[in-house]
This record gives structure tokens, C-alpha cells and sequence, in this order.
């Protein structure tokens, strides 16, 4: 009897472990699958109805981006200053020991302007707007809010969601851009006061070095990011019911599952890009 | 069928929290009339009420509003019926970010009424109907601010400016004083003559039997709809003349 007992426990702990990274992939695939989904109903349901920038959703809109990407300024300005004096100050000081000019332009835009920009301004956007979106779009669902907004004919997805996803996506953009803008310049400057004022050519080089493609690669890349970090953040909100605790739960759901995600897109950028 | 807002055949809701067994309902509701929903505590009066406005799924029967079955709607028909059909409960959120008026303001610009009327005439239709409600209230204030009866009030100032056929009210007065009551009730009436119809779940049986054209008897065993309150008052049925005994008795304490 024991020994049917330990057996049937020995095949059902074979069958958890090998059953487990299985149960693990499609638990990851069918929630990349209802992400995806929520932001096309979303994006669906604001184009069915609106203009790009339409004046009933234009308040929601304009409000998300100016908390996304005005209200972020002093902290990605703060950062854009330490990293062009810890990164780009550094690489054009070194420039003439390490080689030709060109493969600092080369290294400078692929690591400011492609990696650490990009990264760096959707990590702040993470930790500031994606856990706001949660908390703001968990709390509307606790008390209620959302449902009387329904109950009024009210379109959530057209009204909450989609203005959400779409300003993040630009702020993100526009984020980046500043940053990278900053985080040269202060390089350049920098090492053109103390080094050699030679290296004010670097923003001419710099500039001559963005191709339509790269810029394209940037443009799409911050996109990506930013609407992947909107579509986390209010999927986990919307995923609040009943309780309090929930919330926080949802939150730190949230900025993991975005953190990760780019992560994983920002890998595969490189996959693309480099290899 | 074309002339009625409400009008329902054999319904019984889907969410009943309990074992319902009793008859379907029958109803129709026409403009400028007024209907209450009475019975017992926990007798799912608020389920019927919700099931009637299309809130709620049916666990069998046809329900119509504006003459469109609400089994076969689209996305816009959804949306009017919404818009037709206004309702509240007693606890009915505002949006916590946003003040008094543009509280009241922005599903009617979500709906784009202001296509009609230009933003400056909505708003100050806004105004007119908040005063005519309740001249008292801070406008300026946050929802977080405003009492539980100054915010129901904003409400349903915010479901009026969207012209609805139909309001329909879950427990309206939980949250009146006796004074603003009366003031509440008149208003509704006030309304009700100039063609708007009231569906009403409402524990002030009086004043039910006072305003109904029509009222739907709700239990847990059975429903009873009555075409006018006299009906009521003559029926038979035993249930339904205990609760207005009872009624009557909590009345005059």
C-alpha cells in the first residue's frame, strides 16, 4: 500500500517538475496574448471614433503627457548631465588613445542615443507613469468610477486606455530624444572646456552620423517601449476587483512585467540591429 | 413597441442571489411615467432594476429599450441605449479627480453634445440644472470634499445633462435629510412634467404609492406588477397586502 502510495507521489512530483516550465510557457505566451489584445481593442475602439487628438479625449491626452514627459523633465535632465559627464566626457577624453574619431561617433551614438537613452528614460517612465497608471486606473476601478463611467455610455477603452497607451508612447519618444540631446552635450561641452575645444566638432560629427535608418531604429524602438509600459500598466490596473490589497499587488506586478518586457525588447532590438 | 422606452416580456434576471421561482415580468414603461420597484429587504429589487435598464443579463425573456431588443445591440446602441436609459445607485462614483462641474460636464462632451450646443451653452446648462438641484453646492470642489448627498446630486445632474428618456434610481434618498428630500422629490416631479420617466427601487413605500403610475411588487417567491397603485391597493394577494400593512405601520411611527 505504501509502496503505491510512494510511487503515485514519486509520478506526481515527475509529472509536476517536468510539467512545470511547460505550465510556465504557456502561462507567459497567453498573457503576452491578452496584453496584446487589450491594447488593439484599445487603439481599436479610439480609432473607430476619434482623430488622432480628439477634443473629447484631448484633457485625458494632453494631462498624461504632461505628467509623462513635462513633469519628468527635472529628473531625466539630472540624469541626461550625469551621463554625459560619466559616459561621453569620458569616451571623447579617451578618444585619442583608443582610436579614430569615428568609432567614438560610432560608439557614442550606438550606446547614448540607441541603449543607455532609450533604457534609461523608460526605466524613469516605469517607475513614475506606469505605476501612477495602475494605481490611478486600480483606484477608479475600486471605487467604482469606471462603472458609472460605463453606465453613462461611456467607452472605457476609447476614453481611459487608449489616450494612456498613445501619450506614453510619445512621451517616451520625446523623453529620449531630450536625454540623449542632454547627455551629449554636456559631454561635448565638458570635454571641450577642459580637454581640447576641438571637440566641439563632435556635434557636427555626431549629427552627420544619424542616418534615416538609425533614426528610424530610435524613433520605433521608444515607441515600442513606451506603449508597452502604458499597455502593462493599465491591463494591471484594469485587472484591480474588489480589494484594497490588490493595488499594490498589481503595482509591483506591473513595473516587474514592464522592466522585463524591456528588457526582452531590448535584446531583440540588438538581435536585429547588430548581429 | 415603437412608443415605449422600457418594455419587457417574460424577464427574469440572471443574477438573482438566490433560487428564483416566481413569475416572469411584463412591463412597459412610457414617457413621462413614473414606476417603483417595492418589496421586502433582499428580495433582489436591485437586480430587477439593473435587468430592466439593460444593465444586467436576463436569464430568460426579451427586454426592449427605445424599441431595440438589448440581445441584438451594437457598439452605438450600446452607447445610446446608455445615454437614454440614466442609471444611478445611491453610491454612484464620481471621477475623483475632477471638480463639481466637470463632473457633470464631461460625459457630455465625451458624447459630444457640445456639437449641438456650443461648450459655453452646455456648460451654462450645467450650471441651470445644478442650481435647480441644489444651489448650495461648492462646484469648485474635488468629489473627496463634497458630501455623500451633494455628490449624488452632482450625479444625477450629470446623467440629466445627457437628456436621458429614463431615470432610473436604485434607493435614491438613502442619503436625504427630511428637508432635502421634499426638495429632491419635487425636483424629480418637476421633471417627470416635462416628459422624463422614473424607474424607481425605493423604501419610501408612501411616497412610492404617492408618484407610481405603475409598481412592480418584488420577493424572493414571486412578482406582482400592478398598472396602477389603486390595483395594488385592491389586490388580494395576501404577500403584497401584508407589506402594506406593514408599510402603513412603519409610516405612522
Amino acid at each position: 500500500m505504501s509502496v503505491t502510495h510512494t510511487s503515485g507521489t514519486l509520478t506526481g512530483w515527475a509529472n509536476a517538475l517536468t510539467g512545470w516550465p511547460g505550465r510556465q510557457f504557456i502561462s507567459y505566451v497567453s498573457y503576452v496574448i491578452n496584453l496584446v489584445t487589450f491594447s488593439i481593442l484599445a487603439l481599436r475602439d479610439w480609432f473607430r471614433k476619434n482623430r488622432l487628438f480628439d477634443s473629447r479625449n484631448y484633457s485625458t491626452t494632453v494631462a498624461q503627457i504632461i505628467f509623462t514627459g513635462v513633469d519628468a523633465l527635472p529628473t531625466i535632465t539630472l540624469l541626461g548631465l550625469a551621463t554625459g559627464f560619466i559616459f561621453t566626457f569620458r569616451l571623447i577624453s579617451i578618444s585619442n588613445t583608443l582610436g579614430g574619431t569615428g568609432d567614438i561617433i560610432n560608439l557614442l551614438v550606438t550606446v547614448i542615443c540607441l541603449s543607455a537613452g532609450p533604457f534609461l528614460a523608460a526605466i524613469i517612465i516605469i517607475s513614475r507613469t506606469g505605476s501612477a497608471i495602475v494605481v490611478d486606473l486600480g483606484n477608479m476601478k475600486l471605487h467604482g468610477e469606471i462603472e458609472a463611467l460605463e453606465n453613462l455610455g461611456i467607452n472605457i477603452n476609447d476614453y481611459l486606455i487608449a489616450p494612456r497607451i498613445i501619450s506614453t508612447a510619445i512621451s517616451q519618444l520625446a523623453i529620449t530624444v531630450y536625454f540623449t540631446v542632454i547627455a551629449l552635450l554636456t559631454g561635448i561641452l565638458i570635454s571641450a572646456v577642459f580637454v581640447n575645444p576641438a571637440h566641439f566638432g563632435f556635434i557636427a560629427k555626431i549629427s552627420d552620423s544619424f542616418t534615416p535608418y538609425m533614426m528610424s531604429i530610435f524613433a520605433v524602438k521608444n515607441i515600442i517601449f513606451g506603449y508597452v509600459i502604458a499597455t502593462v500598466a493599465c491591463y494591471n490596473g484594469m485587472r484591480v476587483l474588489d480589494s484594497a490589497t490588490e493595488l499594490p499587488q498589481r503595482t509591483t506586478a506591473s513595473i516587474v512585467q514592464s522592466l522585463s518586457f524591456v528588457f526582452i525588447i531590448d535584446s531583440l532590438f540588438t538581435l536585429v540591429i547588430f548581429v | 413597441m415603437s412608443d415605449s422606452i422600457i418594455q419587457c416580456q417574460q424577464l427574469i434576471p440572471q443574477r438573482l442571489p438566490f433560487d428564483y421561482r416566481g413569475d416572469a415580468l411584463d412591463f412597459r414603461l412610457d414617457s413621462g411615467e413614473v414606476a417603483c420597484i417595492i418589496g421586502p429587504d433582499y428580495a433582489g429589487k436591485g437586480n430587477w432594476l439593473r435587468t430592466l435598464c439593460g444593465l444586467e443579463d436576463q436569464r430568460s425573456g426579451d427586454l426592449f429599450i427605445e424599441g431595440l431588443n438589448t440581445m441584438d445591440l451594437t457598439a452605438n446602441d450600446w452607447t445610446m441605449t446608455r445615454r437614454k436609459v440614466a442609471y444611478l445607485h445611491e453610491d454612484t462614483a464620481l471621477l475623483s479627480a475632477a471638480n463639481g462641474l466637470m463632473n457633470v460636464l464631461l460625459p457630455a462632451l465625451y458624447h459630444r453634445l457640445d456639437k449641438d450646443l456650443e461648450k459655453q451653452l452646455l456648460a451654462e446648462k450645467a450650471l441651470e440644472l445644478l442650481e435647480e438641484i441644489d444651489p448650495h453646492i461648492n462646484l469648485d470642489d474635488l468629489p473627496a470634499y463634497l458630501t455623500k448627498e451633494q455628490r449624488y446630486k452632482i450625479a444625477v445632474a450629470r446623467a440629466l445633462l445627457l437628456e436621458p428618456d429614463v431615470l432610473a434610481l436604485n434607493n435614491p434618498f438613502a442619503h436625504f435629510n427630511s428637508e432635502d428630500r421634499h426638495k429632491f422629490q419635487a425636483f424629480l416631479e418637476s421633471r417627470v412634467r416635462q416628459g422624463l420617466s422614473l424607474l424607481l427601487v425605493i423604501h419610501d413605500i408612501p411616497y412610492a404609492l404617492d408618484i407610481s403610475d405603475k409598481i412592480i411588487f418584488v420577493s424572493r417567491e414571486n412578482l406582482f406588477c400592478f398598472d396602477s397603485v389603486q390595483a395594488m391597493k385592491n389586490s388580494d394577494i395576501a404577500m403584497v397586502k401584508q407589506f402594506l400593512k406593514l408599510a402603513e405601520k412603519q409610516a405612522v411611527r
